[in-house]
């Protein structure tokens, strides 16, 4: 007993090294080399090359398609920070009513594939969809909002964003020390004052911190780029890299230096992230318990408040929901008007629960990001502990856990169909490719989910175990595990709804005998099938909000705040 | 039964040159004693008792338990600390929050060795008793107070029977009133079971209280160890004068050379001399700070052969059962505790007097 309680301290870590870096290395190798790679029509590497990139530099659009990425991002990254930082502001810290809204909007969008947002919106601002319809109607020529457009990407991925900006600067807000803003205001400052100079200049260094976070997943970005910019041909990097692995055969050797400059990029980005969040932590302001933020009286622009707050309800979710529903109800794509309730008809919500094939792939999902979650909170309750309580080897667990942060969506897809196309396992057009690729791609967040709950335990607990007379081990089962559940439940909830909303990876790796939910929702898209689309997207929203209230009520207990980081 | 030798664990620093740890720490403890490491934060005592424990590796040293060796730097021995069979208090209790009380007790005994169900329910059941809390095993350990968490915490420590029990400022949390009666309480305890006691607090009116032996320890060194009178009334420097009490330092120079032991004169410099016992040998012209106790201070006409000091009276507060006086004498300031039922006006002239006894010569720091 003891000689196995002294090495677990020493083979916990090797262990769970080795783990890691079979998962996540072999992805940014294979990128690597695939970028250099020279292959002969079958496939097989003959030598190196700087060819790729030399392609890269010279092809026609790519400084076009540069651009458009930083536009794009930088465009809905302003937006969803201008959206969701207003309401998170007014939430948390003020007396505005109906507040419970905006939490509502967040939680039913945490259960919905971007995917199938994007749907919404393209039907609510195209040719047909009401904005320009009411447009038309009210007089005007032409269309209001032309939605395939640089425009209109940012607008719907400003969108997209704003329930996380609203989440992560809620937190944020909701730790500010009430005590300096009131200490501004008995020192004679006004309430737009105190803002202007308390509490903005307070939680700036994390609302920038969280833009260079939101600007790095817009980079990365798949759903709207590829829903709204590739039908209007404006490309970004992430579509780029999808067009060539679309093509036959797939240009692997393109897409590879695509990927490694995107990786180059993001890299850069999360350095200065890192920084900047590291700084945010100093203005954390909250000291001791029974701390209770004290809001805002807005006096009689409270109403003005609230109806912001619906306004941003109705956009966000209820005008989406509606155009799914209507979707859903037609047999044919068409505007809102009153001849088309005369046609209304659940015939797609009966070929959606008649068809045997999307049972299997609302199961297919389901199993995938269940297995997925599953394996990566095992995995992270060692790497996170070890790193958290800075055992030997915990830099070097925290690094590895975290590397895949690197890899936008697709490019991980490209990276693991690389890595598998290569490595004699047959798992090639399974549902296990996409299974490791979910477990890479989201290993971060549940490293941060076990890192922060074990940060939250006093390390006298464990030492209280070791003196007690328990081994390593023992004080892993019997202290640790249990007192970390509700950190660990969070995190796994966290991660198989985020996995179900993922579309980036998958659409690479998917394959008809291999499909989930997200993008079968993209093929349906593509191939026109609004209405099955919209039937099944609501139905699956529905599962997955009970799956999103049952996190949001864990987190809440478990005080687990580490959304999206 | 407990000895610590030459213990040595230094932590780097990477801000400064002052390194924090423990160094060349030695004592010897008998059984049954209370022995308590006192000193200001970071003097290394919490380190001392962490390398005892075993949660701690010591740089070098060696640590023997009751005839067995739990640490040796030269031979490369370290027992790893769940197999010391040692009990601790934590300055947090560390309570798990997911067990009852009866499961938090019960802990020590299900690990780590086969243990009957019924034995295991006797003991916790006794070590309950023993720290007042017989009826409390059901109970959820997140619905305690702190006193009863501390409690909790001192059966766990004991229900296996420790040879040694290690104390990490266990009753900093709690207010004073319930300090108090904890500290009667644990003392009571140890005795009754009379375990080997070592004790960490920054506090010195509870380390006079309860210990045996003290060691006053600043910057990782042990300064003095000594039993709790003898560091209060002849203390070893300058540094245990301050930190043990409030003490009047009164700087001057030996007028001439002094034995260890004995009486001598020194001069202050305000110009006046006066009869101190000086605890070391000091040669003519040795700088020194002469400790009073502000009770060992009378104020008035004084009779015999007493020092005496004339000063202002500066300032009088009234603290219940004393007064506090500060009395300006020359540029320095004293503090006098006096009885209450005796007045004086701020501004008066008063006149200080003490027995040499009472004025401790020590080396000047610095």
């Amino acid at each position: 007993m003891s000689l196995a309680a002294v090495n677990a301290r020493r083979v916990l870590p090797l262990v769970t090294g080795l783990l890691l870096a079979a998962l996540m290395l072999p992805p940014l190798a294979m990128l690597v080399h695939g970028s250099f790679a020279q292959t002969n029509a079958a496939g097989a590497v003959t030598g190196w090359t700087l060819h790729h990139f030399r392609a890269l530099l010279t092809a026609p659009g790519v400084g076009t398609t540069l651009w458009n990425s930083l536009v794009f991002s930088a465009g809905s990254t302003v937006l969803s920070l201008a959206v969701g930082g207003l309401l998170a502001w007014l939430v948390e810290r003020t007396n505005a009513p109906l507040r419970f809204l905006a939490t509502l909007s967040t939680i039913i969008s945490m259960g919905t594939p971007y995917v199938l947002h994007v749907v919404a919106w393209l039907f609510l601002l195209g040719p047909v969809g009401p904005a320009n319809g009411l447009w038309q109607a009210a007089g005007g020529a032409g269309k209001l909002i032309e939605v395939q457009s640089m425009g209109g990407m940012i607008l719907i991925e400003g969108f997209l964003w704003s329930p996380l900006v609203f989440l992560l600067l809620g937190a944020t807000f909701r730790a500010a020390n009430a005590d300096m803003e009131e200490a501004a205001r008995t020192s004679g400052a006004s309430v737009p004052a105190t803002i202007w100079r308390i509490s903005l200049p307070l939680a700036m260094p994390a609302i920038l911190a969280l833009a260079l976070f939101v600007f790095i997943r817009a980079i990365g970005a798949f759903e709207v780029p590829a829903l709204v910019g590739i039908p209007s041909r404006i490309y970004v990097l992430t579509t780029t890299v999808f067009e060539s692995m679309k093509t036959m055969p797939p240009d692997l050797g393109q897409a590879s230096a695509f990927a490694v400059v995107m990786v180059a990029i993001v890299a850069v980005l999360l350095h200065f992230y890192g920084r900047l969040s590291a700084n945010a932590e100093k203005y954390h302001s909250v000291t001791g318990k029974g701390f209770r933020p004290r809001p805002f009286d807005l006096g009689a622009w409270r109403w003005a408040a609230g109806a912001l707050i619906v306004a941003n309800f109705i956009i966000v979710l209820l005008l989406p929901m509606i155009a799914l529903v209507w979707m859903a109800l037609q047999r044919f794509p068409r505007g809102f008007s009153m001849a088309g309730l005369k046609t209304l008809t659940l015939s797609n919500f009966n070929a959606v629960i008649e068809a045997p094939n999307y049972l299997d792939l609302a199961f297919n999902s389901l199993l995938v990001a269940a297995g997925a979650a599953s394996a990566i909170m095992a995995l992270a309750a060692f790497a996170g502990w070890i790193a958290a309580r800075n055992a030997p080897g915990g830099r070097v667990l925290d690094q590895l856990s975290t590397l895949s942060l690197v890899f936008p969506g697709i490019v991980l897809g490209v990276a693991v169909m690389e890595v598998y196309l290569r490595v004699p396992l047959p798992i090639y057009g399974t549902l296990w490719i996409i299974l490791i690729a979910y477990i890479i791609r989201f290993m971060p967040f549940g490293m941060r989910y076990v890192y922060a709950g074990v940060l939250q335990l006093h390390r006298e607990l464990e030492e209280a175990a070791a003196v007690a007379g328990a081994g390593t081990l023992t004080i892993l089962r019997r202290i640790v595990a249990p007192l970390l559940r509700p950190a660990m439940v969070a995190g796994w909830l966290f991660i198989f709804l985020i996995a179900n909303k993922e579309l980036a990876i998958a659409v690479l790796l998917a394959s008809p005998g291999a499909q989930v939910a997200a993008v079968a929702v993209f093929d349906l898209w593509v191939n026109g099938q609004g209405g099955e689309l919209a039937a099944f997207g609501l139905l699956w929203t529905l599962l997955m909000t009970v799956v999103a209230v049952l996190f949001f009520w864990q987190s809440r207990r478990g005080g687990a705040d580490i959304w999206g980081n | 039964m407990l000895t610590v030798e030459r213990l040595t664990r230094i932590f780097a620093n990477r801000y400064d040159t002052v390194a924090g740890g423990v160094r060349e720490a030695d004592f010897a403890l008998a059984q049954g004693q209370f022995f308590t490491l006192l000193g200001p934060s970071g003097c290394g005592k919490t380190t001392t008792l962490r390398c005892i424990a075993g949660l701690e590796k010591p740089d070098a040293g060696r640590i023997v338990l009751a005839g067995r060796p739990l640490f040796d730097g030269a031979a490369g021995l370290l027992v790893p600390v769940h197999q010391r069979g040692i009990g601790m208090v934590f300055q947090s209790y560390a309570i798990w929050p997911h067990m009852t009380v009866f499961e938090n007790v019960a802990f020590p005994l299900r690990v780590g060795r086969r243990m009957a169900r019924e034995e295991i329910a006797r003991q916790v059941d006794r070590a309950l008793a023993t720290v007042g809390l017989g009826a409390y095993g059901p109970r959820p350990a997140t619905r305690l107070s702190g006193g009863q968490q501390q409690r909790v915490a001192l059966a766990r420590a004991i229900v296996h029977e420790p040879k040694l029990l290690l104390l990490d400022e266990p009753l900093s949390n709690l207010d004073a009133a319930l300090r108090e009666e904890m500290r009667i309480e644990l003392r009571r305890l140890q005795r009754e079971i009379g375990i080997t006691t070592v004790y960490v607090t920054h506090d010195q009116s509870e380390a006079l209280a309860m210990s045996d032996l003290i060691a006053v320890m600043d910057r990782g060194r042990i300064v003095q160890l000594d039993a709790p009178r003898a560091i209060y009334f002849t203390p070893a420097s300058a540094f245990v004068a301050r930190f043990i009490g409030a003490a009047n330092l009164l700087a001057g120079v030996a007028a001439a050379a002094v034995a260890a032991g004995t009486l001598g004169a020194v001069r202050l410099d305000g110009g006046a001399v006066i009869q101190a016992l000086f605890p070391a040998a000091a040669p003519a012209g040795t700088r020194l700070s002469v400790a009073v106790r502000p009770e060992s201070i009378t104020l008035g006409t004084p009779d015999g052969t007493a020092n005496r000091l004339d000063g202002t009276l500066a300032d009088v507060s009234f603290l219940g059962a004393t007064l506090r006086c500060d009395v300006a004498v020359g540029a320095e300031m004293l503090r006098v505790a006096t009885t209450a039922d005796v007045a004086p006006a701020p501004g008066a002239a008063v006149r200080l007097a003490f027995a040499p006894q009472a004025a401790i010569a020590l080396r000047a720091e610095g």
